[in-house]
This record gives structure tokens, C-alpha cells and sequence, in this order.
């Protein structure tokens, strides 16, 4: 099937007036000996059939709604107004608000997005959004490496492993250098007098990293967030004077999805505002002064300022950043906070009966040395934890990643949301 | 452990959060509220049944890092870069970038590094038509290279002579959109590739308009190396008030090494297939651009879409969205200026010559005719640029509805250009202040007793 509406005659009375017989006409200017008659993906079928087939594969794959993996993707519950967002036409088959008039839904929803994640943050400002957690790290790495003018950053080894690999992909297209600072006890080992440094908090093993003393030892501080949830308990980055905040928003409303709906929270001070990359939506007025919203400081973007521009972003993740400002919005402040303390307690009933390998402040997840069954969890409908070799960046060996954290590739990290009722912990505990 | 402080965020009880949503969407005009022919940004319909598939909770409940329990995740990635190679006439797709600038700097990632093993370090160049998309040169710079535009003739084809004069042996690549921005297949494609070949450099081809060509001709027979794709364009997918989309990227065989990991692979398993993740590229490649495997709804969506068009279907497609240009571009140029009188491929270009008014009041009085504007301003070496794309689903009812509308204004320019200063009037604002948005930028709601962050 296909979705071309023209009957046989709409079809005829406009070839007709192109004067053309046929609509190969309109495809003379390509070289005849390139054109094929077909591509050979197979027949067209029919939507029962799509509908039957995909089905079908979709019951290859096994399901999870209580996960103790986390490790970059989290699943906290997906409320149902969530869902009711991704329905909505004005904002789901739309695209980028280049027009304000016709585009007020997006433009509001996204500056209430920016207002919300800046709140939670405590940060003066938050762009509408990039593509993931850990390519808005990358970003905020070249974007420090402008600022400072220093061609070098330093990582902390507790970033997550696989936004590691991924900012050094950027960094070494922009010719970049990175040098990774080791972990001691769970905790980076914070050299003095940094230029950028790069932390995570908590970091990949779930450890609550001092960032005041991270502040103290750098001059341009990027903090790096695996799970927004995680801050309305603890101290959020901006009290700690954090240069720019990254954070994935996946946790917020939007689903697990194979790890493939990721949505990028970037934070900075206003004083980096024109340095920052992404759209920016701005509250202004018409022409009768009804407040409204549009795209504001578009000077720093890719379709104005071409190669000198601060990224070359455009489309972005629009959608799933409306779905995270309905999250935050339904649960509010207080509400926040509460499945926040719950992933956090649930973590700490865990911790009663397995032992972290460190003896350091964690949060909601945490490494331990265990022998697990991961079958049984499966049979119980409960995904395992994850085991630190399925995460080891590919660009160390696992003699180099163990010397930088400390931690085997055995070890188990541990995660909790607040998904996990009572009767679940008991189930869980049961298993271990 | 130390507790924050309150957060200051309201909680919205649901029943009035539900209808600020709606009422926000209504506000929001949308390819199912009529027609939307953004040019070079595909606004196609978006079908249902991509939609009923992506909420399958065995898609949407799938944890990254245990690809054991995903296989039919796994099949799917599988068998659209399948579709993607054939489509494509490329050897091998990585469906990992997020969006089509994500795809272009992937893409020119590869290109560094591929240099970089060939050990030619002088190759530092990226060339560009004027023409192109602004992604493109951004893309290049991030990579710290010089970026060199190359011109186009009257007929809107490359500059042979100044595409001779920019290429070097300090090209990295020649970055072309094809059909490009004017909406115009180049009349000399094979000349333009063999000449950045022979110069020892890579031929990109920016597959945002690919909706003109698939099932009639592939990139990877007239010679390009490599290509990004936009899944939320050519596919389908919906493009979200701007994201997540996707931008999956083709290569040639010698390129393949050099794709983000992991890859897919599939193995017999007696009657059926085992589908897993593959590492085995790590060393070759150029890492990872995003945590995972690419925007997976939207590659659910892919998949779909081709399924139910098929052969047959996709080759229509391109054939209806071209048609549909076209006949549009006749029925304007009765008035309009094309400043390139040819046969257009899936959008066309409209300069502001010969109007009464500028390009944007035209935008804005559109709108109260009903349909959303083109897009505008771009390309820029047209001025004023109109640029339209009606795409294939779009009836011929609405294109004729739509081009007497646009015939009307051109007339009205002339007649009464007052009345363009009052436009638009029907929208849920009137026209928006951008300059004062700019001139002091509100990004963030003040509080009475908020504290200046210094």
C-alpha cells in the first residue's frame, strides 16, 4: 500500500498541464543508465499484515517493567499523561516552530521545559533540548574547550563508560585531547588547578561525588547528571557553581525504548548563553502585547551562522522534551522529590543485604561483588543488574579500566527506582 | 546524606495539565491540521499504524545493555539497514545517528579518520556548494576543518570551473545534496563526482531530499561514498516539533570499518536467526556518537513504512512527490519568479522578485489562508527564497486550493500592500515580536523575589 491520495485522473490532468505523457519525463535530467525498476525490499503488504508481522517480532523480545539495571537508562514509571503528549497532533507531526504564530504549543512547551529543568538544576539557563545525555556531554566539552581556549579536558573515570566513548569520539574530530582522572574508593581522585574537568554525580557507580571540591580544583567545571530524578533529593549542581549541567531526560516520562529515546539536558550560566548549542526558546510579545514565545539567539545556530556557527544541531528532541516538562509538571516539586527518596531508600534496603564494594556514599545505584543467578531475576520478571564487562569502554582494555576505577569486571551494578514496591524489594532480597 | 532544599515547581493537578497540553496543541499547527510544504523538511503524513507499532510495550519496556532479551529490537535494527543498503545502493548503514546533522558528522568523523590512516594529514578542506543545508559547513568546522563554498551556475548545477579551482589535495570532501536545496537534480552529477574522485577525495551526499529518488536511483551507483538519511523525512517517521528524528548513514565497503559500535549481526540458528550485538569493530571505529543503537521508535516507524510500500510504493512515492512539485511550480510561476526555469525534482524555489512585498509578509499572510508557510530565506543565493515542498501525499485539490491562495497574495502585494502589516490576524497571535525577543532575551520565567545569578 501507499498513502498517495491522486486518483488515475488527477494523476492525467496533471501531466496534462506539465504537457508530459508520462512522469519519467520529469526525471530526464538523471542519466538513464543509472536508473533501476526496482530496489528489491519485496512487495508492499497490507497494514494487517505490517500490524501481524511486527507483532510477531516484537514477541522475540522479553519485556521488563521492574528493572535493577540502570547504568544510563532508568526506569521510573511513565505516567500516562506522558503518553497523552506523544498523541497530540499539534505537537507530534509538527517540526521546529520556524514560524511563531503557528507554532505557540511547541514554543510554550518548550520554554516551560527550559523553566523546569533550570528550576531543578539551579542553573540560570536550559537550551529546548539535544539528542542525549551523553552526545550533550560531548558538546558541552567543545563548547568548554571555546570558552577557556584549552585543548584539553579532564574526565573523570566515574563518567558513565559509554558517554565516555562517546565525548571522545567528538573530541577527537576537534582535535581534542582527553585524559581520564582515576577513582579512589568509588570517588575521583581530584587533582589540583584543573582547566575543565568533567565529573558525574552521582558517578556510574552510583557514588556521590564531592563537587564542591571539584570546584574548588577547576576553572571550568562541567557536571554531568545520569538521571535528573536524582537531584530533586540531592544538592543540585548549580549550588556548587557548575559551569554547564548535562543530564539525559529520558527518566523523565519517556520510555526505556532500547536506549533509543534519549533526550539531552544542557544547562549554563547566562554568562554562556551565546556559546551555548541547541535552540533556545525566548518569551516575548505580538503585536497586540500578548505574551507569546519564539526562537530567540538564533544567531549562534547552523542555518544563520553556517560554519561559524557553535554546533551544528537542528533537529533535536522536541517531543520527548514536552513528555519530560509533563512529567516534572504532574509530579511537581514535592512529587519529584518523593520518587527521588524512594529509588534512594529502596537502594539503601538493597544495601542492607549486599555489600557495596566500596565504603563510600552512594545514591541510588551501587557495585557489589556478588554471585547472582541473572536467569532467576529474568524467570521472576525482574531485569538483573548490570554486569560492569557488558560496559567497559571499548577504547580500554579491561586491565586499564580496572586500574582506573578499582572495580572487576565481575561486579554487578546495582540499581532502584521507585517502581519497586515493598513486596518487589522482598522478591528481590529473596533472589539475593 | 544531604537533602536539597524544596523545589520551587508547581505540581499541575491532571485534569488541568491535560487540558493545557490540548489546548497547547491546538495552538500548534501540524502536518494532520493541512498542508505544511516546508521545503528540504519533508512533511509528509504520518501512518497510523507507525504509531500502534511503536507503543508495543516489548519495544518500549527494552533495557540497552541486555540485547539477549531484545532480538526482535535486534531484527528490526537488522533488517532496516537492510532495506537502507538496498535503497541506498550502499554496503553497510549505522542507524546510530539521532538526526541528519548527526549523520553529517558522523559521516565527516569517518572522513578524518580514514584520511588520517591513509596518512594524508594535508587533507583539511571540506568543500560545499552554496547551496547547502547550514548543518553541512557546521559539521565540517566542529571537525576544525576549513570550510571552501563552491558556486553554482545559472542553471543551479555546481560550477564545474570553480568546483576545478576549490578541489585539491587538501579535500577531504565534497559535501553535495541531491537533488539539491533549488529542488534540481545537477545536470553534470557524474562529472561533479568523477572530478572530487580524481582528486583523491570523498563524494558526501546529503540525503535530506531523498524523497525525490528512492526506487528510481541509488546514491551509491552514481558514485557517492557515503550518505545520511533522514528517517523523520524520507520515512515517514513523525518529526516531533522538532526531534527525535532520525539520520541512519550508508557507506561504500572501504568505509564500513570505520562505523560506530556496535554493529549488528546475524547468524543462522538451524530454521531461524540469531541477531546480536557486534563489538568487533571497536579498534576501526570512530567510537560512538550517542550512547546506544540510534532513536529506535523512529526506526520501528522506518521499518514499517518501507514494509507497507514496498517496491512498488516507495518508487511511487518519489514519483507523486515530484509530480506534485512540479505541477505547483507551473501553477506559481504564472505570477512568481523561478529564477531556475527547469524541471524540479520534490521542492521548488520561489524568489521575492517581482512581488509587492517581502518574502516573510508573504509568509505570515499565508497563514491566514490556511496552510502552514514554506520555508523561507533558503537557499540563500536565492533572494527572498520561497521554497516549497508539497511532498506525494498531498491531494491535487489542496495543491490547486493552495497555489490560488498564493496567486491571491501576489496580486494583493501589488494592489494593497497595506494590508500585509496587519497579517497574520486568524493564528492564536498576532505577528510575533522577534526583535525585542532578542534584544532582551527571557528565557527562564522571573519570580518577584528571584535572586541574580551571577
Amino acid at each position: 500500500m501507499d498513502f498517495v491520495p491522486h486518483t488515475d485522473q488527477d494523476i492525467k490532468a496533471m501531466m496534462d498541464f506539465l504537457g508530459i505523457k508520462s512522469i519519467d519525463e520529469l526525471f530526464d535530467d538523471i542519466p538513464d543508465k543509472f536508473k533501476i525498476s526496482s530496489v528489491g525490499v519485496g512487495e508492499g503488504k497490507s497494514e494487517l499484515e505490517v500490524f501481524r508481522e511486527a507483532l510477531s517480532i516484537a514477541h522475540k523480545n522479553k519485556y521488563f517493567l521492574l528493572s535493577l539495571a540502570g547504568c544510563g537508562v532508568y526506569f521510573h514509571y511513565v505516567p500516562a499523561v506522558c503518553d497523552f503528549v506523544s498523541s497530540l497532533p499539534g505537537f507530534f507531526t509538527s517540526y521546529t516552530p520556524y514560524q511563531a504564530e503557528m507554532s505557540q504549543g511547541v514554543l510554550r512547551f518548550l520554554f516551560e521545559y527550559q523553566n523546569a529543568v533550570a528550576e531543578l538544576f539551579d542553573m540560570d539557563v536550559s537550551n529546548a533540548g539535544m539528542y542525549g545525555g551523553a552526545s550533550a556531554l560531548a558538546e558541552a566539552c567543545l563548547m568548554a574547550s571555546r570558552i577557556t581556549r584549552k585543548n584539553k579536558i579532564y574526565v573523570s573515570a566515574g563518567v558513565n563508560p559509554m558517554w565516555l566513548e562517546t565525548i571522545r569520539s567528538y573530541i577527537d574530530y576537534a582535535d581534542i585531547d582527553i585524559e581520564l582522572i582515576p577513582l579512589k574508593n568509588g570517588r575521583t581522585t581530584i587533582p589540583n588547578r584543573l582547566d575543565i574537568l568533567v565529573i558525574q554525580y552521582p558517578n556510574f557507580l552510583g557514588v556521590v561525588e564531592d563537587l564542591e571540591l571539584a570546584r574548588q580544583n577547576s576553572s571550568f567545571l562541567i557536571v554531568a547528571v545520569p538521571d535528573p530524578i536524582d537531584i530533586a533529593y540531592l544538592v543540585p549542581p548549580g549550588k556548587f557553581n557548575a559551569d554547564i549541567v548535562v543530564s539525559e531526560g529520558q527518566p523523565l516520562g519517556n520510555y526505556p525504548f532500547f536506549g533509543g529515546s534519549t533526550l539531552g539536558i544542557f544547562l549554563t550560566k547566562k554568562d554562556f548563553i551565546r556559546s551555548m548549542p541547541g535552540r533556545l526558546i525566548g518569551e516575548t510579545v505580538d503585536k497586540e502585547g500578548k505574551t507569546c514565545y519564539a526562537m530567540i539567539l538564533q544567531t549562534r545556530e547552523q542555518h544563520i551562522r553556517r560554519e561559524k556557527a557553535v554546533s551544528n544541531i537542528c533537529t533535536a528532541t522536541t517531543l520527548l522534551a514536552i513528555r519530560a516538562v509533563t512529567f516534572i509538571k504532574y509530579y511537581g516539586g514535592d512529587g519529584l522529590q518523593k520518587i527521588s527518596e524512594l529509588s534512594f531508600i529502596n537502594s539503601l534496603k538493597l544495601r542492607e543485604k549486599v555489600k557495596p564494594v566500596f565504603d563510600s556514599e552512594y545514591f541510588k545505584e551501587f557495585p557489589a561483588y556478588v554471585d547472582i543467578d541473572e536467569r532467576s531475576f529474568a524467570e521472576e520478571g525482574i531485569l538483573p543488574p548490570v554486569r560492569v564487562s557488558r560496559i567497559i569502554p571499548k577504547f580500554l582494555d579491561e586491565k586499564e579500566f580496572e586500574k582506573l576505577t578499582q572495580l572487576e569486571s565481575s561486579a554487578y551494578i546495582f540499581c532502584t527506582t521507585e517502581i519497586f514496591s515493598e513486596q518487589d524489594m522482598k522478591k528481590v532480597l529473596s533472589l539475593l | 546524606m544531604q537533602k536539597r532544599e524544596k523545589i520551587d515547581i508547581e505540581k499541575v493537578p491532571e485534569r488541568e495539565l491535560v487540558k493545557e497540553l490540548y489546548t497547547a496543541s491546538k495552538a500548534n499547527w501540524g502536518v494532520d491540521d493541512g498542508f505544511y510544504p516546508l521545503g528540504s523538511c519533508t512533511m509528509k503524513y504520518n501512518p497510523r499504524i507507525n504509531e500502534k507499532i511503536a507503543s508495543f510495550r516489548e519495544f518500549t519496556f527494552l533495557h540497552p545493555l541486555y540485547e539477549e532479551f531484545a532480538q526482535g529490537a535486534l531484527q528490526i535494527m537488522f533488517e532496516l539497514e537492510e532495506f537502507l543498503c538496498k535503497i541506498t545502493g550502499m554496503d553497510a548503514v549505522s542507524l546510530h545517528p539521532a538526526a541528519g546533522a548527526h549523520g553529517e558528522l558522523l559521516a565527516l568523523q569517518i572522513a578524518k579518520k580514514y584520511f588520517i590512516e591513509k596518512k594524508e594529514f594535508q587533507r583539511k578542506c571540506v568543500l560545499v556548494p552554496d547551496s547547502a543545508h547550514g548543518t553541512n559547513p557546521a559539521s565540517a568546522s566542529m571537525g576544525k576543518f576549513q570550510v571552501k563554498e563552491v558556486k553554482s551556475d545559472t542553471r543551479g548545477n555546481v560550477d564545474i570551473e570553480d568546483l576545478k579551482s576549490k578541489l585539491g589535495d587538501d579535500t577531504v570532501a565534497f559535501m553535495v545534496t541531491y537533488p539539491n536545496t533549488l529542488g534540481l537534480a545537477d545536470e553534470n552529477i557524474e562529472k561533479v563526482i568523477e572530478l572530487v574522485h580524481s582528486a583523491g577525495a570523498l563524494v558526501y551526499l546529503d540525503g535530506a531530499n531523498l524523497n525525490a529518488i528512492v526506487g528510481l536511483v541509488r546514491p551509491g551507483d552514481l558514485g557517492f561514498d557515503f550518505v545520511h538519511l533522514n528517517l523523520h523525512k524520507t520515512f515517514s517517521t513523525p518529526h516531533g516539533g522538532g526531534g527525535p528524528g532520525g539520520g541512519a548513514v550508508a557507506v561504500k565497503k572501504f568505509l564500513e570499518k570505520y562505523l560506530p559500535y556496535p554493529r549488528i549481526e546475524r547468524k543462522h540458528n538451524e530454521n531461524s536467526f540469531l541477531y546480536r550485538l557486534d563489538f568487533s569493530n571497536a579498534e576501526s571505529s570512530v567510537g560512538k556518537i550517542e550512547s546506544f543503537y540510534g532513536n529506535f521508535p523512529a526506526i520501528l516507524r522506518a521499518w514499517a513504512y518501507i514494509k507497507l510500500l514496498g517496491d512498488e510504493g516507495l518508487r511511487k512515492t518519489s514519483q507523486i512527490a515530484v509530480l506534485n512539485a512540479n505541477y505547483l511550480a507551473k501553477r506559481l510561476s504564472e505570477k512568481y519568479h523561478i529564477p531556475y526555469k527547469r524541471k524540479c525534482k520534490h521542492e521548488f524555489v520561489l524568489s521575492e522578485v517581482g512581488l509587492g512585498v517581502k518574502t516573510e509578509d508573504i509568509a505570515k499572510a499565508i497563514q491566514d489562508e490556511g496552510f502552514h508557510p514554506p520555508t523561507i530565506y533558503f537557499p540563500i543565493i536565492v533572494r527572498g527564497a520561497i521554497m516549497i515542498e508539497p511532498t506525494e501525499t498531498e491531494t491535487k485539490e489542496t495543491l490547486d486550493r493552495f497555489a490560488s491562495a498564493m496567486l491571491k497574495l501576489f496580486d494583493l502585494s501589488h494592489q494593497n500592500p497595506e494590508y500585509f502589516e496587519r497579517v497574520p490576524q486568524k493564528q492564536f497571535v498576532k505577528r510575533v515580536d522577534i526583535v525585542k525577543a532578542n534584544r532582551e532575551p527571557i528565557y527562564r520565567k522571573m519570580k518577584s523575589n528571584q535572586k541574580k545569578a551571577d
